[in-house]
C-alpha cells in the first residue's frame, strides 16, 4: 500500500533503524512484527546451517530463524547485552528475525528519489537489496528490501 | 914506727922508680921480693915501678892515720875492759856524766838473796805467765778477728740501715700521697652525697612523673576503649548503609528494566500505531513516541541512579575499610596505653628502688667518713712513726759508723796487744830460763834489767 511512494522525492516512510558498525540501515515498518529484547528467549541451535545463522526462536507459537546482522555484514560478532534485540519481520508467509546490538528506533523519514540515483550512478552499486534511501537528520538511512533480501538468504542457505 | 915504715917504704918506691933496674935482693919486702925473678925491661920497669911506689905511699898514708884514730878508742876500751874486771859498770848520772860504779856493792846481797827466794815462784810464775800470755795471745788474735768480723757485720748493718732508711722515706712519700688520696675520698664523698641526694629527688619527681603518666595512660586507655566501641557500632552502622544501597541499587535496576520494557513496548506500540494508520494510529504514534521517551528518560534516571548508587557503595567500602583501620589502630593504641601503664608501673617500681639505692648511698657516705677518719688517723700515726723511723735510722746509721771505727781501733789494738803478748810470752820464756839460771850465779843481775824494761814497754804499748 506504501509501497507506491518508495524511491519518490518528497515521500515519508515509517522506517526502524538500526546501526551497523557506524552505518544505519532501515526496515519498513509494515514489515515489523515486534521488536523484542533477544534474552527474551531461548535460542535454539541448529545444525549444519550459515555461520550468520544463529538459531531459531519459537515466539507465540511461530517459529522464527535468527540472523545475525553484523555476520551478514561480513563482520565478527560482538557480545550480547541486554540492549541485543531481534527485529521480526514478516513478508508474506516468510518469518525471519534480524539480531542487533542495539534497540532499534522507529522514525518517519522523507526519503530520496531513487530513480535518478539509479541512472546517475547507481549502475556501478548493487542496489538489488535497497528499497530506498532516507535522510535523518545528519546521515543517510538504507532503507532493506525486505524481499529480495529473504530471496537472497534463501539461496545462501542452500547453497551454504 | 909506723911512720919509719912509711918512710922506708916510700924511699924504696922512689928509688924503683928511678933506677928501673932489677929489684934489689936485699929489700925484706915479700910483695917486692916476688919480683926478684922477674926481668923487667927498663921503660915498664920504671912504670911498675911508679905505680907501685904510689900504692905503697897510699897504704901506708891510710895505715898510719887509722892508727892515729883508733889509738885513743883503744885506750878506752882498755880502761873498760879493766873497770869491768874490777866489777864496775858504767851508768850515767842525772847530769849525763859517764860513771864508774861498782853494781855488786849497791845490788848483790839483796839481789842474791831475793832471787834466790823468789826464784821458784819465778820460774812458776813464768810458766803461768807464759801460759797466760800464750792464751791472751790467742784471745787476743780472736778478738782481733771478731772484731774484724763485728767491724764487716757493722758495715753491712750500716748499709741496710741506710737502705732501711731510703725505704723508710720512700714510704714516708707514699704515706703522704695516700693521705693526699684520702682527702681527694673525703671530697668525692662529699660530691657522692650531692649526687645520692640529688638522685634521691630525681627519683621522687620521676615517680610522680610516673603515677601522673601512669594515670593519665589509663584514661586514654578508657577513653581509647570506648572510641573503640563507637567505631565497632560506626562499623555496624555503615555495614547496614551497605545494605541499603544494595537494596537502593536493587530498586534503580528495577527502574532500568522497567523503562527498557516500557522503551520496547512504546516502540511496538508505535510500529502498531503506524500499521492501524488513520488519524487514531497517528495520534498514538505521537502518545506511544512520548511513553518511550518518558521510557528512555526512565532508564537513563534509573542509570544514574544506579550509578550513584555505586558510588555511594565504593565510598561506603572505603569508609568501611578506613573503619577497619581505624579500629585496629585503636586497638594498638589501648593497647600501648595499657602496656604503658604497666612501664609506668614498673618505672615507679623502678624508680623507688632508685629512692633506696640514693639513701643507701647517702647512707654510705657517712660511712666512708668514718672509715674515711679512721684511715686518715691510722695514716697520721704511720707518718709520725716514718719520720720517727728515719730519725732513728739515721742515728743508728752514725752509730754504725761509730761502731765501724772502734771495731776498727779494737781491732788495731788487738793486733797490738797480740804482738806485745807474743813478746811477753818469749821474754817470760827467757825470764824463766834466767831464774833458773840465777839460782845457779850471779850473771842473771843484767838479764833481770832487761827483762824488767820489756814490761815497760808492754805497758807503753798497751798505753798506746
Amino acid at each position: 500500500m506504501e509501497d507506491q511512494f518508495v524511491g519518490r522525492e518528497g515521500n515519508e516512510i515509517h522506517v526502524v533503524t538500526f546501526q551497523v558498525e557506524g552505518g544505519w540501515f532501515g526496515i519498513s515498518v509494515n514489515h515489523v512484527l515486534r521488536i523484542e529484547p533477544l534474552g527474551r528467549f531461548p535460542v535454539t541451535r541448529m545444525p549444519r546451517v550459515p555461520d550468520m545463522v544463529e538459531g531459531i526462536i519459537n515466539y507465540r507459537g511461530e517459529i522464527f530463524p535468527l540472523i545475525h546482522v553484523r555476520r551478514f555484514f561480513g563482520l565478527d560478532r560482538l557480545t550480547y547485552t541486554e540492549n541485543t534485540s531481534v527485529i521480526m519481520v514478516v513478508n508474506e508467509e516468510e518469518r525471519i528475525g534480524f539480531i542487533v546490538d542495539e534497540i532499534p528506533e522507529a522514525h518517519v523519514l522523507p526519503t530520496l528519489g531513487m530513480e535518478d540515483f539509479s541512472r546517475r550512478g547507481g549502475t556501478m552499486l548493487d542496489l538489488e537489496h535497497v528499497q530506498c534511501l532516507c535522510k535523518d537528520e545528519d546521515h543517510l538511512v538504507v532503507v532493506m528490501d525486505v524481499g529480495s533480501l529473504l530471496r537472497q538468504l534463501d539461496v545462501a542457505a542452500k547453497t551454504g | 914506727m909506723c911512720v919509719l915504715l912509711f918512710a922506708a917504704v916510700s924511699m924504696t918506691g922512689l928509688m924503683r922508680m928511678r933506677s928501673g933496674t932489677r929489684i934489689m935482693q936485699k929489700t925484706s919486702d915479700p910483695m917486692v921480693r916476688s919480683f926478684r925473678t922477674q926481668e923487667v925491661d927498663r921503660t915498664g920497669g920504671r912504670f911498675l915501678g911508679i905505680i907501685f911506689g904510689l900504692t905503697v905511699v897510699v897504704l901506708g898514708g891510710g895505715v898510719a892515720l887509722f892508727v892515729l884514730k883508733t889509738r885513743p878508742l883503744i885506750k878506752d876500751l882498755s880502761q873498760a875492759e879493766d873497770m869491768l874486771k874490777r866489777g864496775l859498770v858504767p851508768w850515767k848520772d842525772p847530769e849525763g856524766a859517764e860513771r864508774w860504779t861498782s853494781r855488786q856493792d849497791e845490788f848483790s846481797c839483796l839481789m842474791n838473796l831475793d832471787i834466790m827466794m823468789g826464784s821458784n815462784r819465778s820460774v812458776v810464775w813464768g810458766e803461768d805467765m807464759m801460759e797466760g800470755a800464750r792464751k791472751a795471745s790467742q784471745q787476743t788474735q780472736s778478738l782481733a778477728a771478731s772484731a774484724e768480723e763485728v767491724r764487716m757485720a757493722s758495715e753491712h748493718m750500716g748499709s741496710l740501715i741506710q737502705e732501711c732508711g731510703a725505704h723508710v722515706k720512700e714510704h714516708a712519700e707514699i704515706v703522704s700521697e695516700a693521705l693526699k688520696g684520702i682527702h681527694q675520698l673525703e671530697q668525692f664523698g662529699g660530691r657522692l652525697q650531692q649526687v645520692g641526694e640529688t638522685a634521691r629527688k630525681e627519683a621522687e619527681h620521676q615517680h610522680v612523673l610516673a603515677d601522673r603518666s601512669k594515670d593519665e595512660l589509663r584514661l586514654a586507655s578508657q577513653a581509647l576503649e570506648d572510641t573503640r566501641e563507637r567505631m565497632a557500632s560506626i562499623e555496624t552502622l555503615v555495614k547496614s548503609l551497605e545494605g541499603r544501597s544494595k537494596e537502593i541499587d536493587n530498586v534503580g535496576q528495577f527502574i532500568t528494566n522497567i523503562s527498557s520494557q516500557t522503551d520496547v513496548l512504546a516502540l511496538n506500540a508505535t510500529i502498531e500505531a503506524v500499521k492501524a494508520g488513520g488519524e487514531a494510529g497517528r495520534g498514538f504514534t505521537v502518545v506511544a513516541q512520548r511513553i518511550r521517551r518518558l521510557a528512555i528518560e526512565s532508564t537513563e534516571a534509573g542509570d544514574k541512579i544506579r550509578a550513584e548508587v555505586e558510588r555511594v557503595r565504593s565510598e561506603i567500602a572505603e569508609v568501611t575499610e578506613r573503619v577497619r583501620q581505624m579500629a585496629s589502630s585503636l586497638e594498638d593504641s589501648r593497647r600501648r596505653a595499657q602496656d604503658g601503664v604497666k612501664a609506668g608501673e614498673q618505672l615507679q617500681g623502678s624508680t623507688t628502688r632508685n629512692q633506696e639505692i640514693a639513701k643507701d648511698m647517702i647512707g654510705l657516705k657517712s660511712k666512708l667518713d668514718s672509715q674515711i677518719q679512721k684511715v686518715a688517723m691510722g695514716l697520721e700515726e704511720l707518718s709520725v712513726a716514718m719520720d720517727e723511723t728515719i730519725l732513728v735510722s739515721a742515728n743508728a746509721e752514725s752509730l754504725a759508723e761509730e761502731q765501724i771505727q772502734a771495731t776498727l781501733e779494737e781491732s788495731r789494738l788487738a793486733k797490738a796487744l797480740s804482738v806485745l803478748l807474743d813478746q811477753l810470752h818469749n821474754s817470760s820464756v827467757s825470764e824463766q830460763g834466767d831464774s833458773l839460771a840465777v839460782t845457779s850465779g850471779s850473771d842473771g843481775e843484767m838479764d833481770l834489767s832487761d827483762g824488767k824494761s820489756e814490761e815497760d814497754d808492754i805497758d807503753d804499748a798497751v798505753s798506746v
